[in-house]
């Protein structure tokens, strides 16, 4: 009986602690409003499309075996005016563009300097993962001037974004009876010259290795891109 | 996107078949994409082109 009261007793005074503060570090939130910069992305991205813009390079944007170079924080903001402008602008001009743009974007955009080196010697022009985030690469050589560079980002966006599109929306019925050869799978898309290939594919996905099997599988994100942007 | 005219051997011939499967796919895409989501990509398009010149 001693026991069980003696028990009961301790029990009673380690619940009733008086100071329950945590003593471990508590992790400080992944926001840091310092700068100028930081303010402008949180007022004209994050609160106006729910669009956040990474450009401290955290390592998890990138696999293990990948290498890329973070991008200089001097092109940071001509970078999001590019954005703005050359992505967002356009689909706030069309009817049905902003409700569109605006259910579609994703959460999280990266921006990295360079492009994503794989160990293979291969690189990644872009990425979209998971329909929540859509990687930047090669930021660093950001110039007004240059419209190759300018081609390549609007092509990487657009692709990728079509990617968040079709995610939701499928194919269109009996869209890949139209071309189904050309096509391999699995792999990476690659951007190859502007030629006419007379199976109507316009778009290639590498198979990893010589040998492995092809499979017939439709990708026309990148093609309807090419063709938007570019006369054949 | 316009075929090559006056096609003289398979090669052009083949090539101009390749767009005419291209032009099919684009325009899928376009009428899918006014259905699901009521949005033009040629306006889109337009819109881009307008800035890049």
């Amino acid at each position: 009986m001693k026991k069980t009261i003696l028990f009961t007793l301790v029990l009673l005074l380690a619940g009733c602690y008086p100071d329950e503060t945590l003593t471990v570090p508590v992790t400080q939130p992944n926001v840091q409003l310092e700068t100028d910069l930081d303010k402008f992305i949180e007022t004209n991205f994050r609160e106006k499309y729910g669009m956040a813009i990474r450009y401290r390079f955290v390592d998890r944007y990138i696999k293990p075996t990948q290498r890329v170079a973070p991008p200089k924080l001097e092109v940071v903001q001509p970078m999001l005016d590019f954005i703005q402008k050359f992505w967002i602008d356009p689909f706030l001009e069309v009817q049905n563009g902003e409700a569109y743009f605006r259910t579609h974007v994703p959460a999280e955009v990266v921006l990295l300097g360079g492009f994503i080196y794989n160990d293979d010697g291969t690189v990644v022009l872009g990425t979209a993962d998971a329909g929540a985030q859509i990687t930047f690469t090669y930021v660093n050589a950001i110039d007004p001037a240059d419209k190759e560079w300018e081609a390549l980002q609007l092509h990487t966006v657009y692709h990728e974004f079509a990617h968040i599109v079709h995610q939701r929306h499928k194919l269109p019925p009996d869209f890949e009876k139209i071309s189904p050869a050309g096509y391999t799978s699995p792999g990476f898309w690659v951007s190859l010259p502007m030629k006419m290939p007379s199976s109507g594919v316009l778009c290639h996905r590498m198979p990893p290795a010589p040998r492995t099997k092809i499979l017939p599988r439709p990708w026309p994100s990148i093609c309807t891109t090419r063709i938007l942007l570019r006369s054949l | 996107m316009t075929d090559e005219p006056n096609c003289l051997t398979p090669e052009c011939e083949a090539r101009n078949a390749g767009r005419e499967l291209v032009r099919e796919k684009l325009t899928a895409i376009m009428e899918h994409y006014k259905k699901v989501v009521g949005v033009d990509l040629e306006a889109v398009r337009n819109a881009v082109q307008a800035k890049l010149n």
